[in-house]
C-alpha cells in the first residue's frame, strides 16, 4: 500500500502540539507504517515539501510565518491547524491585551526596532484550512480518531457540545455552582472536561462552541453572582482572538 | 580570507534559530559566531501582568511545550515566595517526582531524536539501520510510560493543568501511580543497554572548559530545591540570582545574553548538575561513567547528551524512591494573597529557570521576569563553537565538515528556542 505522506510545520509556539502529534505517530505502530515523515524540522527536515497531509502547529506573528504558509498551502493537499494557536490565535493573541510597544518596553526594557513582527493571527488569515483540531494541546484520544479518519479517507468533525454536557454525563460537580468563574458552558467539549474533572474551572482552551448563546452564559454569570469582569479576564487567555470575547465584550 | 559558515535554520532543534559563523582561513581562526534566535515573540512577562497568582503557573507552562510542567512548578513556587506562604513537605516531594519526570521525557527526546543521529552519521532518526533504529525506538517509547505518569499526576503531560501556587487542585489516590512508577523503574535496563550499545560514540575528545552552573544542597542531587553552585566553588542563594548572573544586550542582535557578572559564559544542564553533583548521583550511574572511561567532573560540551542519558538513569530510580514514600494528602494550602515580591529557581531539563514575581495585595501580578536555561546556554554555545571550530580548522578546512561539528555543537546543548524568546530576534 502507498505510504501517506505526513508533513509537520510549526509557526510561533511552544511545540507542544508537535510533541502530541509525535508521540502519537510514535506510539500507534499501526499508523506509523502507514504515513512516511517527509518534512518536520524536529526530525530533520526543515524544508516544506510535497505531502498529502500537513499538521501546522503556532500562530501567525512575523511575516516569515505568513510567506511559510503561502508555500506550504502550494505544496500540501490537507491542511490541518494543529491546536489552539493554529485554529484560532490562542494563548499566543493575550500579548495583545497590552500595547505593542508597552509590551516590548517591559519584556526588554528597552525598545528595540522590529521589523518583522505582524498582528497574532491564526493560519486561517493567510491560507485556506481544511481542518481544526483545536486544544492547548488537542486531546490524545481526538488526535489519534482524527489521524485514523484521514487514513480511511474519512471526513471528521469535531464535537458541537459544550464541555458543560461532558461534566454533568460524568457527574463532575458543576464548579459554577461552587462559585468559581469556569467556561466550561461555551467552549468546545471532546476534552471529556480534562479541566474540572481534576477540581480546574475551564479556561476556554478548545475555543468557543459553534452556536454561542452569550445571553444564557451572562444570565449564568449573573445567577450565581459571579464578577464578570473576572470571567472576561478568563475568556482572553485563550480566546482572546475569538467571536467569544468580542460578542461577550459588547454585552458588558 | 573570510570564510563563511551559515545555517539558516537549524532542524533538529526546538524552535526556530540560525547559525552564523565566520572563519578567518588564513589565521585558521574564529572571527565570530552569532547563535541567532528567529523565533517570533511571544513576550509572556507581558500576558502575565494583571493575572491572578493561581492563573500563573498555566500561562507560563505555555512557555514550552517540552518543559512546560517545570515552568509551572517554577511559577508556583516563586509566587508563594512572594505571598509568604509555606506549603508542607509533601507538597513540594510531588513536584520534585513532576519535575524529575519531565527532565527524563525531555533527555529521551533531545539525545535520541535531536542529538543521537549527529554522532552516528545520520540525518535523521527515521534513516538509522533497521535493527538500531527499533533498539532507539524501543528506548523512545519509556517516554510514553512518562507521559502517562505525568498524566496521571497533572492531568496532562505536556501542560499541567492541576498546578497552582499552595499545591494541586487534584491528586490522584497513590495507587494509580505506584504501578507506573514501578514499571518505569524496570526501563532503566534499557537506558543502560542503550549507551552500551552506542555510548563510545558519543565521545568526542575536546577540551573547552565553561563554568559550571547547577543547584546544590550537599547531600542529594536537587532539581527543585537547593542554592546556586558556581564551579563548585561559589554557593548562591537563589534569591541573589540577578546579582550574578546578568542578562547583557548584544550589538548583532536584540537577543540578550546571561553571564556571570555581565562578563564570562557559563553552561547549565544536564552536563553541569553532574559536574555539580557528581558523588550524589545513583551508583549505577557513577558505575556507567567509569566504564565509559570518561573524565569526571568533563570540560566537555560533546559530553552533554551523555551526561542526560546518565542522569536519566539516576532520576528514574530516584523517582520510583520518591513514589514509594510520597504522601499524595494534603494537596493543597489555602493561603490569603498578600503584597510581596519573591522568585525562585529550579532545574529545567535544560538547566537553571528563574522566575521573578510581584504581586499585589489581591494577589494580581505586577511584574514578572523569567530566566530560561537556553537563554543563559547561548553564550556558552558560542565560545564553545569558537573555540572547538578555531581547533578543528587546523586539522581539515573542509567547511562541509565544519558546518557539521557546528551543528553537532549547538544540539548537544539541546537549545529550547521556544522558551528563550522573550529574547527575539530582529531580521
Amino acid at each position: 500500500m502507498k505510504k501517506v505522506k505526513i508533513a509537520q510545520y510549526s509557526l510561533t509556539c511552544c511545540e507542544g502540539c508537535t510533541v502530541t502529534l509525535l508521540n502519537v505517530l510514535a506510539s500507534n505502530p499501526t499508523v506509523f507504517n502507514r504515513i512516511e515523515i517527509v518534512s518536520s524540522r524536529i526530525l530533520g527536515y526543515p524544508k516544506p515539501v510535497e505531502a498529502d497531509i500537513a499538521f501546522i502547529d503556532g500562530s501567525v506573528i512575523t511575516n516569515h510565518d505568513q510567506e511559510l504558509l503561502k508555500t506550504i498551502r502550494e505544496k500540501s493537499g490537507i491542511i490541518v491547524a494543529l491546536g489552539s494557536c493554529a485554529c484560532f490565535g490562542g494563548i499566543n493573541a493575550l500579548r495583545e491585551v497590552m500595547k505593542f510597544n508597552e509590551a516590548i518596553k517591559l519584556v526588554y526594557g528597552y525598545s528595540p526596532n522590529i521589523l518583522h513582527m505582524v498582528n497574532v493571527e491564526p493560519i486561517s488569515s493567510i491560507i485556506k484550512v481544511d481542518y481544526y483540531l483545536p486544544g492547548c494541546p488537542p486531546p490524545r484520544n481526538e488526535l489519534e480518531q482524527f489521524i485514523t479518519c484521514l487514513l480511511l479517507g474519512k471526513v471528521y468533525r469535531l464535537p458541537e457540545r459544550p464541555v458543560c454536557f461532558e461534566c454533568r454525563a460524568q457527574g463532575i460537580p458543576c464548579l459554577l455552582d461552587e462559585g468559581v468563574p469556569c467556561l466550561g458552558p461555551i467552549t468546545r467539549g471532546g476534552c471529556e472536561a480534562a479541566c474540572p474533572r481534576i477540581n480546574m474551572p475551564c479556561w476556554g482552551c478548545r475555543g468557543p462552541i459553534d452556536e454561542l448563546r452569550p445571553d444564557v452564559y451572562l444570565e449564568a454569570v449573573k445567577d450565581h453572582k459571579l464578577n464578570l469582569v473576572e470571567v472576561l479576564n478568563k475568556v482572553k487567555i485563550f480566546m482572546y482572538k475569538t467571536k467569544a470575547r468580542t460578542i461577550l465584550g459588547e454585552h458588558k | 580570507m573570510k570564510k563563511v559558515i551559515e545555517i539558516p535554520v537549524l532542524a533538529r532543534v526546538e524552535g526556530h534559530g540560525s547559525l552564523l559563523v565566520e572563519v578567518n582561513v588564513k589565521d585558521k581562526q574564529v572571527d565570530r559566531v552569532e547563535f541567532r534566535i528567529n523565533e517570533g515573540a511571544r513576550m509572556f512577562e507581558a500576558m502575565l501582568i494583571g493575572r491572578k497568582a493561581e492563573e500563573v503557573p498555566l500561562i507560563a507552562s505555555r512557555i514550552c511545550g517540552i518543559c512546560g510542567p517545570v515552568h509551572a512548578i517554577c511559577a508556583a513556587r516563586s509566587l508563594e515566595e512572594a505571598m509568604g506562604v509555606e506549603v508542607p513537605d509533601n507538597i513540594n516531594t510531588v513536584r520534585e517526582i513532576i519535575a524529575e519526570l519531565n527532565i527524563v521525557e525531555s533527555h529521551l527526546l533531545h539525545v535520541l531524536v535531536l542529538s543521537l543521529p549527529d554522532f552516528l552519521g545520520y540525518n535523521s532518526i527515521l534513516e538509522l539501520p533497521s535493527d538500531l533504529k527499533s533498539k532507539v525506538f524501543e528506548v523512545l517509547r519509556v517516554r510514553e510510560l512518562i507521559g502517562k505518569c505525568l498524566d496521571v499526576l497533572c492531568g496532562e503531560r505536556v501542560h499541567p493543568k492541576n498546578i497552582v501556587p499552595g499545591g494541586f487542585s487534584k491528586l490522584p489516590v497513590k495507587s494509580d501511580l505506584i504501578d507506573l512508577a514501578s514499571k518505569l523503574g524496570k526501563e532503566v535496563k534499557k537506558i543502560r543497554e542503550l549507551i552500551e550499545l552506542v555510548g563510545d560514540k558519543m565521545i568526542i575528545e575536546i577540551d573547552r572548559s565553561s563554568h559550571y552552573v547547577a543547584l546544590y544542597d550537599g547531600k542529594s542531587y536537587p532539581i527543585t530545591y537547593g542554592d546556586l553552585m558556581l564551579d563548585s566553588l561559589l554557593q548562591i542563594p537563589h534569591y541573589a540570582f540577578k546579582k550574578y548572573f546578568s542578562e547583557v544586550v548584544v550589538p548583532y542582535s536584540t537577543s540578550k545574553k546571561s553571564l556571570i557578572y555581565g562578563m564570562e559564559s557559563y553552561m547549565v544542564g544536564a552536563l553541569a548538575r553532574v559536574n555539580t553533583n557528581l558523588k550524589f548521583l545513583d551508583s549505577e550511574a557513577r558505575e556507567l561513567i567509569e566504564k565509559l572511561g570518561v573524565k569526571s567532573p568533563t570540560t566537555n560540551p560533546y559530553l552533554i547528551p551523555l551526561a542526560q542519558l546518565i542522569e536519566s538513569i539516576h532520576l528514574i530510580k530516584n523517582i520510583t524512591r520518591l513514589v514509594d514514600e510520597a504522601k499524595l494528602t494534603p494537596h493543597r494550602i489555602q493561603y490569603k494573597p498578600r503584597h510581596g515580591m519573591g522568585s525562585y529557581v529550579v532545574e529545567a531539563p535544560r538547566g537553571i529557570l528563574y522566575h521573578h514575581y510581584v504581586v499585589n495585595g489581591k494577589g494580581k501580578v505586577l511584574y514578572a521576569d523569567i530566566i530560561t536555561p537556553t537563554a543563559q546556554n547561548i553564550a556558552d554555545v558560542e565560545d564553545s563553537i569558537k573555540t572547538i571550530i578555531s581547533h578543528e580548522i587546523r586539522r581539515e578546512e573542509n567547511i562541509n565538515r565544519l558546518k557539521r561539528l557546528c551543528e553537532n555543537i549547538v544540539r548537544c546543548y539541546d537549545p529550547c528556542i521556544s522558551c528563550s524568546v522573550h529574547l527575539i530576534m530582529m531580521k
